[in-house]
């Protein structure tokens, strides 16, 4: 009940769903509301039929000055057909209704801008408007109702998520159940703690653990429990007892109807007990005007009924009137009651006045029936409980996931899996290193298996999977499975189904595919090509094709650009050249390029980098060694590495016997990992490597290894927040 | 319980499953599961409210027992089961 119509006291049961007290405990009242439903009942506004006992009657319907359907609502299950009519606003529904006694030509969409929808007594937010929209023109449609929670940090810097409004018809307790058994069952394993605080007013506390985002979590509630129910509405009533089911005008217009009736109905009874009192009235003032004469027929008489058969006869009165006269005491002959008898009859005429003039004014009946809607509601009128959202739509995975870092690793056997970045340690420069993956042991015999590709990614990134074939699998970084560090992971021939021959060479992350931004793939034999991302963002389970290879060459890296950068190619043997992207011109996705970089024979491109000048190149040699150089000298401001048109072979970069095992693009304050074949992996900060502004030089050793060990690759590591926040608290 | 004096005929099974189902189906949906478009009221509710309005229960008066209540509505106008009648006391006393 939206608008309580009876007053309770005593226990009559909660939202936890327990039960009433038995009657004998409790007591109760009718609300006001409810009188303004019965109010005029005794006036003949309504027909009576007998009890089941015929010993008395009763009303077959209330004068209902209230649109009391639609304020309250009703549910009910009959043969073959069910009600379930939510509660309005009577705020709303007192506007509507004037509506349609001013404008009888209103349309449902005129009453749609009035009605803005359910108003549930327990408040919560409807999610859609089209729900809404639908029920209140056809009579039927299906609504979302949501909870309402909010977020409080805790003293030692939780959060907790409050639970304060809960669906209509929701039960707290079995919610708060449904809530734990989640917990249990790891649907909601950010969940540290759970209670319920309710007094009066819900108040649910969820507390999640440490750096845990609140929002996945009430996401993950609308999902998977009754925080967020659906409403199914069926505006179906007895309309003259034949059930039917109208829309929310033809609803209002039998509200209307039935007032129309009612009011007419009691002003026909007032009209008439009026003309009876004036009747009466008219007889009085003929008896005061001729009072001698009447007094002296009275006492002349016998009895009572010979004085009333002469006074009817003498005076032409009705029997009525004369019965009234003869009924009449001796202290209404005064002088004043007299007069009082005059101005009633005066204001008697007055209202039977008024009253005909409603009968016959259709204009004046639906003034009155306006007047007494709007006076009927003064008293119960007030704000919307429920908001309506506009926001419609299931929720996605991005919703129930939280987009957090994570570092994807993907091994040379094709194993890839997420970690959460907070499980990499941090170490100094020239460390051993902690366990990056474990590996296949079966393969650990003759070609053992080992990390070739590594990147932070947040979860809600899309990641473009460049085979060495040219072809673009898509998929999301959250489909990829969570692992610990120490696990091998999922095979990435099964995760994108990947056809036999076809080995990942590169891999980029975006968050999205928006225009003006490039994808730069690079081959092994020098072939570089440049493709707008955007011609991307229609992918396809089974892959696209991103560049076309050509015989015996392979795809080795692909960049993210922005049309505006410079890019350096490392080839094998330390060599590097520079040129600026718009050296190579944007081309479609089914392209194969032009060339970039001429190589010597047997050489081969290592890494293609695109020049940042805040960052320098950090290159690494298979033996661990390795140089740190600007791209541009800090005090000449000339590249260190000349700017070249592409096509040619370029400078030395690093002075390596061993040759290169791979180079980046580094901030100061980055980390690397490093990674070797054997699987040990290191993560260093870039600023423990000293940066030499020398091209042609050997550099330093950035990574000891074991005997027969090479490393494999170097990859940056981005900080995420969380570890930020974590590095500055001191460690337990 | 037969007797001499009734009047049997045969009919059909089928015949009066039909009929008595359709009775049975109307009186369901007129006189107990739907409330009434103009007061919105299913009969139950309004007898509850008419009962309380004659016994004088109104909202300037003082609370009294809903035994009572029920009692009369029982009496007078609803001849179900009690528990039909607290049940839609209850919902029609309660806020949410």
């Amino acid at each position: 009940m939206r608008y309580q119509l009876i007053e309770p006291q005593g226990n009559f049961g909660s939202v936890d769903g327990d039960p009433p007290a038995a009657y004998r405990y409790t007591e109760c009242r009718l609300s006001e509301v409810s009188s303004e439903l019965l109010a005029d009942i005794d006036e003949d506004t309504v027909d009576f039929i007998p009890n089941y006992k015929e010993s008395t009657t009763e009303p077959t319907v209330l004068p209902c000055a209230l649109p009391h359907l639609l304020m309250n609502g009703s549910t009910g299950i009959a043969v073959g057909m069910t009600t379930n009519i939510p509660p309005h606003n009577l705020n709303e529904l007192v506007e509507a209704t004037c509506l349609i006694i001013d404008k009888p030509s209103a349309t449902v969409e005129d009453l749609e801008k009035i009605i803005i929808g359910p108003d549930f007594p327990t408040g919560g937010v409807i999610n859609g408007k089209d729900g809404i929209k639908q029920y209140l023109r056809t009579g039927r449609g299906i609504i979302r109702v949501r909870g309402v929670a909010h977020t409080e940090e805790m003293k030692n810097g939780k959060e907790q998520i409050v639970l304060t409004e809960l669906p209509y018809n929701v039960n707290r307790s079995s919610l708060v159940k449904h809530i734990a058994q989640l917990c249990t069952d790891k649907v909601l394993d950010e969940v540290s703690d759970l209670r319920d605080e309710s007094d009066e007013n819900t108040r649910v506390v969820i507390e999640l653990k440490r750096n845990e985002n609140p929002k996945v979590v009430i996401n993950k509630l609308y999902k998977h429990t009754n925080f967020e129910n659906s409403f199914g509405v069926i505006l179906l009533a007895l309309d003259k007892r034949r059930p039917k089911q109208m829309n929310i005008r033809e609803l209002l217009e039998c509200f209307v109807e039935h007032r129309r009736d009612v009011v007419t109905r009691r002003t026909r009874f007032r009209l008439r007990k009026a003309e009876d009192r004036a009747h009466i009235l008219e007889g009085f003032k003929i008896a005061l005007r001729n009072l001698d004469d009447f007094v002296k027929i009275i006492r002349a008489a016998t009895n009572r009924d010979e004085a009333r058969v002469k006074l009817m006869a003498k005076y032409g009165l009705s029997e009525r009137q004369a019965v009234a006269i003869l009924d009449l005491r001796l202290y209404q002959l005064t002088g004043l009651e007299r007069d009082k008898i005059e101005a009633e009859y005066r204001e008697l005429m007055a209202l039977v006045e008024e009253l005909r003039s409603i009968l016959s004014s259709e204009l004046k009946l639906l003034t009155l029936i306006k007047k007494e809607l709007r006076d009927a509601a003064k008293k119960h009128i007030g704000p919307r409980k429920t908001k309506v959202s506009a926001q419609e739509g299931d929720l996605s995975m991005e919703d129930i996931v939280a987009n957090e870092g994570c570092v994807v690793t993907v091994s040379h056997a094709g194993f890839i899996k997420r970690t959460p970045v907070a499980q990499y340690r941090l170490q100094k420069r020239g460390g051993k290193g902690t366990k990056g993956a474990e590996l296949s042991k079966a393969a650990s015999d003759d070609d053992s298996d080992f990390i070739e590709h590594l990147f932070t990614a947040n979860t809600h990134d899309h990641i473009l999977f460049f085979m060495n074939n040219g072809r673009v699998y898509v998929e999301k970084v959250y489909e990829i499975e969570e692992a610990n560090r120490a696990s091998r992971g999922k095979s990435i021939a099964r995760l994108l189904e990947l056809k036999d021959d076809e080995k990942l060479a590169a891999m980029v992350c975006v968050s999205n595919f928006e225009e003006g931004k490039f994808l730069m793939m690079c081959t092994a034999n020098g072939t570089i090509k440049k493709t707008e991302i955007s011609k991307y963002a229609n992918y396809r389970k089974g892959g696209i094709i991103g560049i076309n290879i050509e015989h015996g060459d392979r795809l080795i890296s692909t960049k993210l650009t922005n049309g505006d950068n410079e890019v350096v190619m490392i080839s094998q043997s330390g060599m590097s050249i520079r040129f600026h992207e718009s050296d190579v011109r944007s081309m479609g996705r089914d392209t194969t390029g032009v060339a970039g970089m001429r190589l010597d024979t047997g050489d081969q491109v290592k890494a293609m980098e695109v020049v940042d000048p805040a960052c320098t190149l950090l290159v690494v040699g298979i033996d661990g060694i390795g140089k740190r150089t600007p791209f541009d000298d800090p005090e000449t401001k000339e590249p260190v590495y000349r700017k070249q048109t592409r096509g040619g072979k370029g400078v030395i970069a690093i002075a390596t016997e061993v040759g290169v095992a791979g180079a980046l693009s580094v901030q100061e304050e980055d980390e690397v990992m490093l990674l070797t074949k054997g699987g040990q992996s290191i993560r260093t900060k870039v600023s423990d490597i000293r940066c030499t502004a020398g091209r042609n030089t050997k550099g330093v050793r950035v990574m000891r290894l074991k005997d027969g060990e090479a490393l494999l690759g170097i990859s940056k590591v981005e900080r995420s927040d969380e570890e930020e926040e974590n590095a500055a608290k001191p460690q337990a | 319980m037969y007797s001499d004096k009734e009047k049997l005929t045969t009919a059909n099974i089928t015949d009066i499953m039909q009929t008595a189902y359709i009775d049975y189906s109307m009186s369901v949906i007129v006189s107990r599961a739907l409330p009434d478009a103009r007061d919105g009221l299913k009969p139950v509710q309004r007898r509850i409210l008419y009962a309380m309005m004659r016994e004088g229960l109104v909202h300037n008066r003082p609370f009294d027992k809903c035994a009572g209540v029920v009692g009369e509505v029982l009496k007078n106008y609803h001849p179900h089961g009690d528990s039909s009648v607290y049940d839609t006391l209850v919902r029609l006393a309660r806020t949410g």
